[in-house]
C-alpha cells in the first residue's frame, strides 16, 4: 500500500451508515461460512469531493471476525490511498491474485510491501484483499467502494468476489429505487465539479490485479451517496 | 497621523480571505453586515474565519476573545479550541445564557439549507457541518443540539465563558476588553462570583450578528425569536387584520405564517413543488441567471408556463381567519410591487411571495407606516415590524473608540463574507461524525 492513511474525520449521515451496515451484516454472514476460522473484515466507503480534492470516506465501521477499532465511520482518505483508491480511480474490481503455492505468495507479498515503500512485516498484513466500486451510470464515476481484507490465504478468489459483486449490484438497485421513491430516508446529491485524478494510487503490484471477469455494479440514478433521514 | 495609520490597518496587507472579516487590526466580525443571516450561513462564516485564523496564527499561542455566545460565536469558539490547543479562548455573552435567541423558542422552524431553495439539495435537513452540527427542527431543539456539543467542547478544551456581561467595552487600538460578568464553571455549569476584569487579547471576534430587531416604539413587536401564535388558527374565531412592515426574510416568513395554513418552510415547498421537480430546476436556472432587480418581471414571464399549478394549490391553502397588509416605505425606495422582489429576501421567500401575491393572499401598500396603520385601522397589537437589527448600534455600544473605527468598518462592509465552505475536508479535529 502507498501512504499511511490519515485519520481525519468528516460528517457522515447516520442514515447512510445504517443502510450500508444492513448490507455488510448480510455479507459478513456469507463470508463467515467460506471456511473454518475465517478471518476477515469488510467496510464500505463513499467517493467524495470538497471542491478542491477527491477523497473517499469510510461510511461504516468494519464488520467481520478481525477485531477492529470502533468508530471507523467518518474517516477520510486521500484518493491515492491503497486498493480502495485504485478501485475508485479505475472504476474496476480489484482483488488479490490466486496462488497455488503459499510460499510463492508470501515472497511476492514481501516484494510488494517493499516496493510500496512500507516497512511492515509480511506476517503483519492481511493475505487477501478486494475492492469493488459501484459506478454511477450518469456520471461514470465511482460512488461507493466495498473493501475487504482477510488473513486467510486465497480467501477472496474470483468466484467469491464475483458473488460479492452480485450482492452489491442488488444493493445498488435497492439504493436506486430508494433514491427515486424515498422511504424515511432520501438521497441528497452532493454537488461535485471536475473529475478525479487518473493517477493510479499505489497497490501491492505483484499480488493484486483488476478483474476482467467481474463487472463493477452500476447505479442508474445515484451519482453521490448521501442518504439522510427525512 | 491619519486614523487609518493610527490603527495600523493597511487593508492591502490583510490576507485576501480575511479582508471581509477584518474591521480593525486583529479584530474580526462574523456576518454582522451580511445578507442571508441564517443560522447555517453564520456557522459557515464562523468556520471559514476560524480556518483562516488557524492557518494564519496556528503555531503561535493566542488569546482570543469572542463577543457573543449565539450559534456563530460558539461555532467559532469550538473550532478555534479544537484545532489550536495552545490558544486561550474566552467567550462573552451579555444575556444570562448561551444561544439566548433560540433557546426555548418553539415557534421558529430552522432548516439549514431551505432558504437557498430552488438550489439542488436545499431540502436536505442536515447541516452536515464538521462541528456544532444540527438538523432541521424547532429553534429550541436546534439550540439543544448545539449546546450539547458545546458542553463536550467545554469539557475537553476549557474555554472561559462569561455570561451576563451587561458591561463590556473594547478598546480596539490595544485589543483591550473591560467587562463585568459571571464566569460559567465548565465542570459544574454553576455561575462563579460576578467579577469585573480587564484583559488584553491577541484576537477579537465579534459574533453579535443576529441581535435584536429595531422598530418604532409606538408599535412594539414581539422579537422574531420569542414564542408567539401567529401561525396558529385563531381560537376566538375572530377575523384579524395585520400589518407587516418590512420585506426581508423575517417579514416574509411572518406574512406566510399569517396567510398560509399549516405553514412551515420545507413543508410548503414540498406541497407546492414536490421533490426535484422540473419547476424547481427552471426556477433555479432563473435565479442563477437573472439580476435581482429583474426577478419580478422574470417570474411574471414564466408564470403561465411554470407556476400556475402552484398558484392553484396555494389558493386552497390561504387562511380564512386573517388579512395582511405588507407595508413598504417609499422613503427607502420601495414604491411598487417589483421593489419587494429586489433582493432583500432569499430566493425561496421571493418565489413564495410571488405565488401569494398571485393568489391575492396579501395587500401590498407603499406608504409611511403610521399613515398606513391609521388608514387601514390596524390595531397596534397587530402591527408586526420586521425592520432588521441595528449592527452599527451594537458596535457603537461595544467600542470605546468607535468613532475612530467607523471608516474601517465601512471598508469591511464592501467585502462580502461568502457562504461557500473554504476549509479542506478533514481540517477540524472533531469527533462529531453524524
Amino acid at each position: 500500500m502507498s501512504n499511511v492513511p490519515n485519520i481525519e474525520r468528516e460528517y457522515v449521515p447516520a442514515a447512510s451508515t445504517l443502510l450500508v451496515n444492513a448490507f455488510l451484516t448480510g455479507l459478513t454472514g456469507l463470508l463467515d461460512k467460506q471456511c473454518d476460522n475465517a478471518s476477515f473484515r469488510v467496510c464500505m466507503h463513499r467517493a467524495m469531493q470538497d471542491g478542491k480534492q477527491y477523497y473517499f470516506q469510510q461510511v461504516s465501521d468494519y464488520f467481520g471476525t478481525i477485531e477492529s477499532a470502533p468508530n471507523g465511520a467518518g474517516r477520510i482518505f486521500a484518493q491515492s490511498t491503497g486498493l480502495v483508491g485504485v478501485a475508485m480511480t479505475t472504476k474496476l474490481v480489484w482483488l488479490t491474485n490466486y496462488y497455488d503455492d503459499e510460499e510463492i505468495f508470501t515472497k511476492d507479498l514481501a516484494q510488494s510491501i517493499s516496493e510500496s515503500g512500507s516497512n511492515k512485516a509480511v506476517n503483519s498484513v492481511p493475505k487477501s484483499y478486494f475492492a469493488v466500486p459501484c459506478v454511477s451510470k450518469k456520471s461514470n464515476s465511482a460512488v461507493l467502494i466495498l473493501y475487504g481484507e482477510s488473513n486467510n490465504f486465497n480467501f477472496y478468489d474470483e468466484s467469491l468476489t464475483s458473488k460479492i459483486a452480485a450482492m452489491l449490484a442488488s444493493f445498488c438497485t435497492y439504493l436506486d429505487n430508494l433514491a427515486e421513491k424515498p422511504f424515511k430516508v432520501e438521497n441528497f446529491e452532493i454537488k461535485s465539479s471536475g473529475a478525479p485524478t487518473n493517477q493510479l494510487p499505489g497497490v501491492y503490484k505483484v499480488i493484486q490485479k483488476s478483474s476482467e471477469n467481474i463487472p463493477p455494479p452500476e447505479l442508474k440514478n445515484i451519482q453521490t451517496f448521501n442518504f439522510e433521514f427525512i | 497621523m491619519s486614523k487609518f495609520d493610527f490603527f495600523n490597518l493597511n487593508r492591502e496587507n490583510i490576507p485576501v480571505g480575511l479582508k471581509p472579516y477584518t474591521i480593525a487590526k486583529n479584530i474580526f466580525a462574523i456576518g454582522i453586515f451580511e445578507k442571508g443571516v441564517t443560522v447555517y450561513n453564520q456557522q459557515v462564516r464562523a468556520l471559514n474565519l476560524a480556518y483562516l485564523l488557524s492557518n494564519q496564527f496556528g503555531a503561535q499561542e493566542k488569546k482570543v476573545a469572542i463577543i457573543g455566545a449565539g450559534v456563530a460565536g460558539l461555532t467559532a469558539a469550538a473550532a478555534l479550541c479544537v484545532n489550536n490547543k495552545n490558544w486561550k479562548v474566552s467567550v462573552f455573552e451579555r444575556r444570562s445564557d448561551l444561544c439566548p435567541l433560540q433557546q426555548g423558542n418553539d415557534t421558529r422552524w430552522l432548516h439549514p439549507h431551505i432558504y437557498s431553495w430552488p438550489a439542488s439539495a436545499s431540502t436536505n435537513p442536515a447541516a452536515a457541518l464538521p462541528l456544532m452540527n444540527w438538523r432541521a427542527g424547532r429553534a429550541s431543539d436546534v439550540a439543544d443540539e448545539i449546546l450539547k456539543q458545546w458542553e463536550s467542547i467545554q469539557d475537553k478544551c476549557n474555554p472561559s465563558v462569561y455570561v451576563e456581561t451587561k458591561y463590556i467595552k473594547i478598546l480596539s487600538k490595544t485589543c483591550e476588553i473591560e467587562w463585568l460578568g459571571y464566569r460559567i464553571s465548565p465542570k459544574t455549569d454553576h455561575l462563579q462570583a460576578r467579577s469585573g476584569m480587564r484583559d488584553t487579547f491577541d484576537l477579537i471576534i465579534l459574533a453579535t450578528g443576529f441581535g435584536e430587531e429595531v422598530g418604532p416604539a409606538e408599535f412594539p413587536t414581539i422579537s422574531y425569536w420569542r414564542n408567539e401564535t401567529y401561525v396558529q388558527p385563531r381560537l376566538d374565531e375572530k377575523f384579524q387584520r395585520f400589518l407587516i412592515s418590512g420585506h426581508g426574510d423575517g417579514a416574509l416568513i411572518d406574512l406566510f405564517r399569517l396567510r398560509i395554513e399549516r405553514f412551515r418552510q420545507d413543508r410548503i415547498i414540498h406541497d407546492l413543488f414536490g421533490r426535484n421537480s422540473d419547476a424547481q430546476t427552471r426556477l433555479n436556472e432563473i435565479f442563477l441567471t437573472t439580476k435581482s432587480k429583474d426577478i419580478f418581471a422574470k417570474l411574471i414571464s414564466i408564470e403561465k408556463e411554470i407556476l400556475e399549478p402552484q398558484i392553484a394549490i396555494l389558493r386552497t391553502r390561504l387562511r380564512k381567519d386573517t388579512q395582511v397588509f405588507l407595508q413598504a416605505d417609499p422613503k427607502f425606495g420601495d414604491c411598487e410591487i417589483r421593489d419587494l422582489f429586489k433582493g432583500k429576501a432569499s430566493n425561496m421567500n421571493r418565489i413564495l411571495l410571488f405565488l401569494l401575491l398571485r393568489c391575492g393572499g396579501f395587500t401590498p401598500i407603499f406608504m409611511d407606516l403610521h399613515v398606513a396603520v391609521d388608514k387601514f385601522g390596524i390595531a397596534p397589537s397587530n402591527v408586526v415590524c420586521r425592520h432588521g437589527t441595528d449592527p452599527v448600534g451594537v458596535l457603537n455600544a461595544l467600542f470605546i473608540d468607535y468613532d475612530d473605527l467607523s471608516s474601517s468598518i465601512r471598508k469591511c462592509r464592501g467585502h462580502e463574507q461568502k457562504v461557500e465552505v473554504t476549509w479542506p475536508s478533514g481540517f477540524w479535529k472533531s469527533e462529531v461524525v453524524s
